[in-house]
C-alpha cells in the first residue's frame, strides 16, 4: 500500500514538471502546427543557467538563505529562457514560416543539436549537481514520504498551470492567441499580429521551461547538457497524449504520464519476476506514445485534426 | 449628402483576366448602397478591394478624401471600413462573445505587460471590450446564445454573428457580401429590418452584396449594376428597373 502511495506521489511530481515542458510544446504546436523539438533545450538551459547563478553566489560568499539564492538562480534563467525562446523562433522558425512543414521539424532538431553543444562547451560534459541550498526535509502522507522539495514541486506547477490557463482564457492577449491558433489570417484581418502573439508564445513557453528545468534539475540534484533530451521526448509523449495543441491536454498528459512511468517502474520488477528492474523507467514514456499513436492518434483530449477551424 | 468613398477609375486584373474595368463609385454617408450584378460581375473584387484584400492594378480608393490604394486589410479596418464574407469565416472554436471580443482587437490598447499583469486599466478594457460584445450581440439579436461555440450555430445566425463582429471593431462602413445567403424568406425579411436598424441607430453607411434582387430594390437607397467587370449603372432602385442596360444584362440581349 505504501509503496502505491509512494510511486503515485512521485508519479505526480515527476509528472507536474513534464506538464509544464509539455504546455510548451502544445502552445506552439497550436498556433504554429510545429514540434518544437529544442523545447527541451530550453529546459535544459534554464537548469543550466539557474545553476551557474547559484554556483556564483554561494561561491562568492553571499550570505542569504538558500531559497532566495534558488530563487535568484531561477529568476534570472526565466528571463534567459525567454530569450532564448524568442531568438530560436526570430531566427530559425520564423523565416521557414511558408516553408513546407517538413522544413521547419528539420530546423528544430538542428537547433536542439546546436544548443545542446551550445551547452556542452560553456558548462562541460560533466554532471552538475545542484547544491542543498532547499530545504531538505520530508513529511508522512499514508505511510509514503513526501518531502520538501517535491511539494514546492508540486505547488509550483499547479500555479504556473493555473495562471497560464487563466491568461489563455480570461485575457485578450490569449484570445488572440487562440484566435490565431484557429486562423492566423482571420485573426490578422482583426488586427492581431501574428507575428507578436508567435513571439508571445514561444517566450511564455520557455518562461515555463526554465521554472520546469530548474525544478527538475532540484529535484534529481543534478543537471547536465544532455538532460534536455530525453525530457523534452518524454514531455512531447505527454502532449501527445493529452492532445497535442491542447494545454488542458498538457496538463493531463503530462501528470498522466509521470504516474504511468513511476508506477511502472515501481512494479515492473514484481510483474516480470526481476527479470527486468526499474532501470527500464523510461521505457513506459515511450510506450505509452506508441499506444496513443495506434489507439488515439488525436490524444485524450485531441479532437480530430479534420475538426481545426 | 457627404461623400465617404471614392472609387476612381479602379480596375483589377488577375493575369489576363479583367476582373474590374475602370470602375468609378461614390458612397454617400449613411446610405445603403447595393451592388448587384450576373455571378463573375466583380462584385466581390470590388469589395476586396475597398477591404483591402486585393491591391487595385490601377485606380484611386478614398475614404474620407484621404487615399486607402495600398492599405492591407487590418489597416483598412483601422480606418474604419468593416467586412462579413460570403463563406462565412468565424473563429468556429471560440464562443460567440469571444468572436466579437476579437473583433474589437483593433481598437484595444493593452499590451502584453498589461495582459500579463492584469493592472486597472487593462481590466478595464476587458470589462468594456465584454460589455460592447454583448451589446451588439443584443443589437443583431443572438445574445441568447453568447456562450455557445460558433460553430455550433444556426446558418442564419453566424450570419448575425459575423456582422456583430465586423461592428466591434467601431466601424464607419459596413460591407455585407451576401448577408442573405441560405436563410428562408422570413429571416431575409428580419435581416433587411436589421440592416436599416443598424444604419438609423449607429449612423453607419452600408455596402450590400446580394443575388435576391427584388430585396435588394427594397432595401437599398442606391444600387450600382456590376457586368463583366464594368459598372453600367448607378441610380435609385427605381431608375435601375427600368434601365435597359441592366435588363439586357440580367435576360440577355435578345429580351
Amino acid at each position: 500500500m505504501d509503496i502505491l502511495v509512494q510511486q503515485l506521489i512521485n508519479g505526480l511530481v515527476l509528472g507536474s514538471v513534464y506538464a509544464l515542458v509539455a504546455l510548451g510544446y502544445t502552445m506552439v504546436y497550436g498556433i504554429l502546427e510545429l514540434i518544437n523539438f529544442a523545447h527541451g533545450e530550453v529546459t535544459m538551459f534554464g537548469a543550466m543557467v539557474a545553476l551557474a547563478v547559484i554556483s556564483a553566489l554561494l561561491g562568492a560568499g553571499v550570505d542569504l538563505p538558500g531559497v532566495v539564492i534558488a530563487l535568484l538562480g531561477l529568476l534570472t534563467a526565466i528571463p534567459a529562457c525567454m530569450l532564448l525562446g524568442y531568438g530560436i523562433e526570430r531566427l530559425a522558425y520564423r523565416p521557414l514560416r511558408h516553408a513546407p512543414r517538413l522544413a521547419p521539424l528539420i530546423t528544430a532538431i538542428g537547433v536542439s543539436i546546436v544548443l545542446q553543444n551550445i551547452a556542452m562547451l560553456i558548462w562541460g560534459r560533466q554532471y552538475i549537481s545542484f547544491p542543498p541550498i532547499l530545504p531538505q526535509g520530508y513529511h508522512t502522507l499514508l505511510g509514503a514520504r513526501i518531502t520538501d522539495v517535491q511539494i514546492l514541486i508540486l505547488v509550483a506547477s499547479l500555479v504556473l498551470m493555473v495562471a497560464l490557463t487563466l491568461l489563455v482564457q480570461r485575457t485578450q492577449l490569449g484570445r488572440a492567441m487562440r484566435a490565431t491558433a484557429q486562423s492566423p489570417q482571420l485573426a490578422g484581418l482583426m488586427g492581431v499580429d501574428a507575428n507578436r502573439v508567435i513571439s508571445l508564445t514561444f517566450i511564455i513557453g520557455s518562461g515555463i521551461a526554465a521554472v520546469a528545468g530548474v525544478l527538475v534539475s532540484a529535484y534529481y540534484g543534478l543537471a547536465h547538457y544532455y538532460m534536455g533530451f530525453l525530457l523534452g521526448l518524454k514531455a512531447f509523449s505527454a502532449a501527445v497524449l493529452g492532445g497535442v495543441g491542447n494545454l488542458a491536454g498538457a496538463m493531463l498528459g503530462g501528470l498522466l504520464l509521470g504516474v504511468i512511468e513511476s508506477l511502472g517502474a515501481g512494479y515492473i520488477g514484481d510483474i516480470t519476476g526481476g527479470f527486468l528492474g526499474s532501470n527500464y523507467q523510461d521505457v513506459f514514456a515511450f510506450f505509452v506514445l506508441i499506444i496513443v499513436l495506434i489507439v488515439r492518434p488525436s490524444g485524450l483530449l485531441g479532437k480530430p485534426s479534420h475538426d481545426r477551424a | 449628402m457627404t461623400e465617404l468613398i471614392k472609387v476612381t477609375h479602379v480596375s483589377k486584373q488577375f493575369g489576363g483576366i479583367c476582373a474590374l474595368n475602370d470602375v468609378s463609385l461614390t458612397v454617400y454617408k449613411g446610405e445603403i448602397l447595393g451592388l448587384i450584378g450576373p455571378n463573375g460581375a466583380g462584385k466581390t473584387t470590388l469589395f476586396n478591394i475597398l477591404t483591402g484584400f486585393y491591391t487595385a492594378t490601377s485606380g484611386e480608393l478614398s475614404l474620407n478624401d484621404v487615399s486607402m490604394r495600398g492599405l492591407l486589410a487590418h489597416q483598412v479596418l483601422q480606418r474604419g471600413i468593416a467586412r462579413t464574407f460570403q463563406n462565412i469565416r468565424l473563429f468556429a472554436n471560440m464562443s460567440v462573445l469571444e468572436n466579437v471580443m476579437v473583433g474589437r482587437h483593433s481598437r484595444t490598447h493593452t499590451g502584453v505587460v498589461g495582459a500579463v499583469l492584469r493592472h486597472r486599466r487593462a481590466r478595464v478594457e476587458e470589462v468594456a471590450i465584454r460589455t460592447r460584445a454583448h451589446e451588439l450581440l443584443h443589437l443583431v439579436g443572438i445574445s441568447r446564445h453568447s456562450q455557445t461555440l460558433a460553430k455550433n450555430l444556426s446558418y442564419g445566425d453566424q450570419r448575425r454573428l459575423e456582422i456583430a463582429r465586423a461592428l466591434a471593431s467601431d466601424p464607419q462602413v459596413l460591407a455585407l457580401d451576401e448577408p442573405a445567403a441560405g436563410m428562408n424568406p422570413a429571416e431575409r425579411d428580419t435581416l433587411k429590418q436589421l440592416i436599416r436598424d443598424l444604419r438609423d441607430a449607429l449612423g453607419l453607411t452600408l455596402l450590400v452584396i446580394e443575388h435576391d434582387v427584388p430585396w435588394m430594390m427594397s432595401l437599398c437607397d442606391r444600387i450600382a449594376v456590376l457586368d463583366f467587370g464594368e459598372k453600367i449603372a448607378e441610380d435609385t432602385p427605381a431608375n435601375i428597373r427600368t434601365n435597359p442596360r441592366v435588363i439586357s444584362a440580367y435576360l440577355g440581349d435578345g429580351a
